[in-house]
């Protein structure tokens, strides 16, 4: 899927690169005043149009991150640090709102530190807006968002319990959920011989596609049955006795809503216990999974999922992964990935917010400008010429991006095989 | 068939990790009477040390086992030196004690997430593989760690029940007053058990490290099912303690012979329940006290 809005005209990868490289020369100069200037160009002007006054420049808005900063789950708070301080660096160098980010932590998706940290966020820091991830972390949120008027972006673990909740916007493919169907369907056509079907799921987020989406599909596209339905709950690190029930079971592929680390550890230990059978997850954004399965993860595993590559040409991705890598010295993954789309958008409904005459806030302000057109730039999918798009759906405030089937191999490295829709069995080419 | 006797075979394994580790957590608090909490930290900082030794320095595998079981021991007596043997001294309470090492473990977990960062750290170059019993599957990893927990529990328990030093950890852990009364040295006997406890957990960390990963707070679940053991078992003697952290391994991954993983640890907690109403002093009762 490529884009058809105003950054629909693509942009060169010699663009982006002189794009970014007179970002960087600004930087160098301290030519702070480039920001406040009428029609300022920047690196982000392909896609979300020229910077100055009117799309916020001058403007400094307190963006909240209630992330997970400490614990098992930093490294997916840093992630979506990182890309969050990627956008606002390139929103400022490109005129848009100077987006000062104040940070909490929930210490890995516990609900105190979520609900008193962003109060004080509120109440303290002033912020303005918000994103978040996992999931009761940001559930336990709601009646404080609808209250304070909080425009709220949902980017990490976010499931169905956030549709059409008052300012809160899913920013993501709901986990789990939206892939679920594709992942089957190319599960029963890559692997035609493959009947009785493996279903392991995870207590909390996408038990759906566990206990709903897997059971009417796989029947369908297989013409197979459902060997065993387990789960495990969130931390798991032995796997022993679910391996053992599961070669009892005589599957002859798996379908796993394993995620985080665990899904390292399951990985590794199924191929240790000399299970070979094709397994299709539908995460693999935690970046020490690799790092856990080793070698076991490049065994017959495959990913539903809307994968995020860093090697994807589409241009606004690859101005995001050169900033990223310039400031971080490591490639963005997954997580960085849906912060910056997500904070990218908050300046762009700035932008439309302060166009349409009315003063950018809280109250339903900012939610009002997604009715001006629903559809953003994405880092993922489109082609080297063009961005992909991600569209949300006014109604649910969920959103549609591109999915994809990936085999994965040594180091979590993805490559895609399939391309999939959402809650759709239709597959199409790589 | 093949089910049970797979259960049979991870049970076993599993079992012997914790056991390891309940036998090293009960050295030091049937010894010192010292809720150690912090042993997470040991535990942890024991992961790293192989990661240090072998991948950062590149030196050999062998050599990262050497440093976890050094490293850990390094900590645990630097923690007991540090903090506990001055709160003693000050006649601190088991509470403020186990409040401290709390606050230890805790903190622990975050300096090490700001020296090695969040992401976790792989030590690979084991020579695994699988082996087949038939249907049944180990890998000779899970063998080697098996064997080595077991033996290490072992050793410690001749070094208990057969040397003089063991005498002397024995009349520390039943009468300190009066083992001090004798002449033992207790705050040395409290530096040595704080030592091969650690020592152990290190050893236990090593094998994790090199199956899977280190990470900081990697200590924490291993070190609450070694305490859990602990209690199974029976804190009167360190047979008690191994034989309770074998137990809980094992019913953990027996318990899906007839119930899904998730509800595995439910079973392990009732046992443990009714363990702790019907026969408080443990599974094993040992009035030698070995």
């Amino acid at each position: 899927m490529t884009t058809k809005g105003k950054w629909q005209d693509g942009l060169s990868r010699r663009a982006v690169m002189l794009g970014t490289g007179a970002m960087a020369v600004s930087a160098s100069l301290g030519v702070s005043g480039v920001a406040r200037a009428q029609d300022v160009s920047g690196p982000l002007e392909p896609w979300f149009g020229k910077g100055g006054k009117s799309a916020g420049a001058g403007l400094t808005w307190n963006h909240g991150l209630n992330l997970a900063l400490t614990g098992t789950g930093a490294s997916f708070g840093q992630a979506m640090t990182r890309g969050a301080t990627t956008a606002t660096d390139l929103i400022r160098a490109s005129g848009g709102p100077t987006i000062v980010l104040k940070l909490n932590d929930h210490q890995g998706g516990l609900v105190p530190p979520a609900v008193t940290g962003v109060r004080r966020l509120i109440s303290q820091e002033r912020i303005q807006s918000l994103g978040s991830s996992y999931g009761p972390a940001t559930e336990a949120l709601f009646p404080l968002i609808a209250n304070v008027g909080l425009t709220t972006f949902w980017s990490g673990g976010a499931g169905p319990t956030g549709l059409g909740k008052t300012d809160v916007w899913i920013t993501m493919a709901l986990f789990a959920l939206d892939p679920a169907t594709g992942g089957l369907a190319y599960l029963a056509k890559r692997f035609p011989s493959a009947k009785r079907l493996a279903l392991i799921g995870q207590q909390e987020n996408g038990t759906a596609a566990i206990n709903e989406i897997a059971p009417r599909v796989w029947p369908q596209v297989s013409g197979g049955q459902i060997a065993s339905t387990e789960f495990v709950n969130i931390g798991t690190t032995d796997f022993s006795s679910l391996i053992a029930r599961l070669k009892s079971a005589k599957a002859d592929a798996i379908f796993t809503t394993i995620y985080g680390n665990d899904q390292g550890y399951f990985i590794k230990q199924v191929r240790e216990a000399g299970v070979d059978i094709p397994i299709m997850s539908i995460d693999l954004g935690t970046p020490t999974v690799p790092d856990i399965a080793g070698s076991a993860i490049a065994n017959n595993c495959f990913l539903a999922v809307d994968g995020y590559q860093p090697q994807n040409p589409n241009p606004y991705n690859a101005l995001f992964v050169e900033t990223f890598k310039a400031k971080y010295k490591t490639p963005p993954d997954y997580f960085a990935a849906n912060f910056f789309e997500a904070t990218n958008i908050l300046a762009a409904l700035i932008g439309r917010t302060i166009k349409a005459g009315k003063t950018p806030g809280r109250g339903s302000v900012l939610s009002d400008a997604f009715q001006a057109g629903p559809s953003f730039p994405s880092v993922y999918g489109g082609s080297a010429a063009a961005a992909g798009v991600m569209t949300f759906n006014l109604k649910d405030h969920s959103v549609t991006k591109p999915l994809g089937v990936f085999q994965i191999g040594l180091g979590g490295v993805l490559t895609k095989v399939a391309t999939i829709e959402k809650n759709s069995t239709t597959l199409g080419p790589a | 068939m093949n089910q049970l006797l797979q259960l049979i075979a991870f049970g076993i394994v599993q079992g012997a990790t914790y056991a390891l580790l309940a036998a090293s957590f009960w050295l030091i608090y049937a010894t010192t009477r010292t809720f150690h909490l912090a042993h997470s930290v040991t535990y942890a900082v024991a992961g790293y040390a192989a990661f240090v030794i072998s991948v950062q320095l590149g030196l050999s595998l062998w050599l990262g086992a050497f440093a976890s079981v050094i490293s850990a021991a390094a900590v645990g007596c630097a923690i007991d030196a540090i903090l506990y043997r001055p709160m003693r001294a000050r006649g601190a309470s088991v509470l403020s004690i186990f409040l401290a090492s709390l606050g230890v473990a805790a903190a622990g977990a975050a300096a090490l997430q700001l020296i090695f960062g969040p992401l976790v750290k792989q030590v690979p170059g084991f020579p695994n593989a699988t082996l087949y019993l038939g249907s049944v599957t180990v890998t000779r990893l899970q063998v080697l760690t098996a064997f080595c927990a077991a033996a290490t529990i072992f050793l410690v328990f001749l070094f208990i029940t057969r040397t003089r030093t063991g005498n002397a950890i024995t009349a520390v852990r039943t009468n300190p007053t009066m083992a001090m009364a004798v002449g033992i040295p207790v705050e040395r006997i409290s530096v040595l058990v704080f030592g091969i406890g650690s020592a152990m957990a290190g050893l236990a960390a090593f094998f994790e490290t090199i199956s899977f990963v280190a990470y900081p707070t990697m200590g924490l679940q291993p070190v609450m099912f070694g305490v859990i053991g602990v209690f199974l078992g029976g804190i009167g003697s360190i047979r008690g303690a191994a034989l309770g952290g074998f137990v809980l391994g094992f019913l953990l991954v027996f318990s899906g012979l007839f119930l899904s993983q998730n509800l595995g640890v439910i079973l392990v907690f009732a046992v443990l329940l009714v363990v702790v109403v019907f026969r408080p002093e443990g599974l094993l009762r040992s009035p030698s006290g070995a």
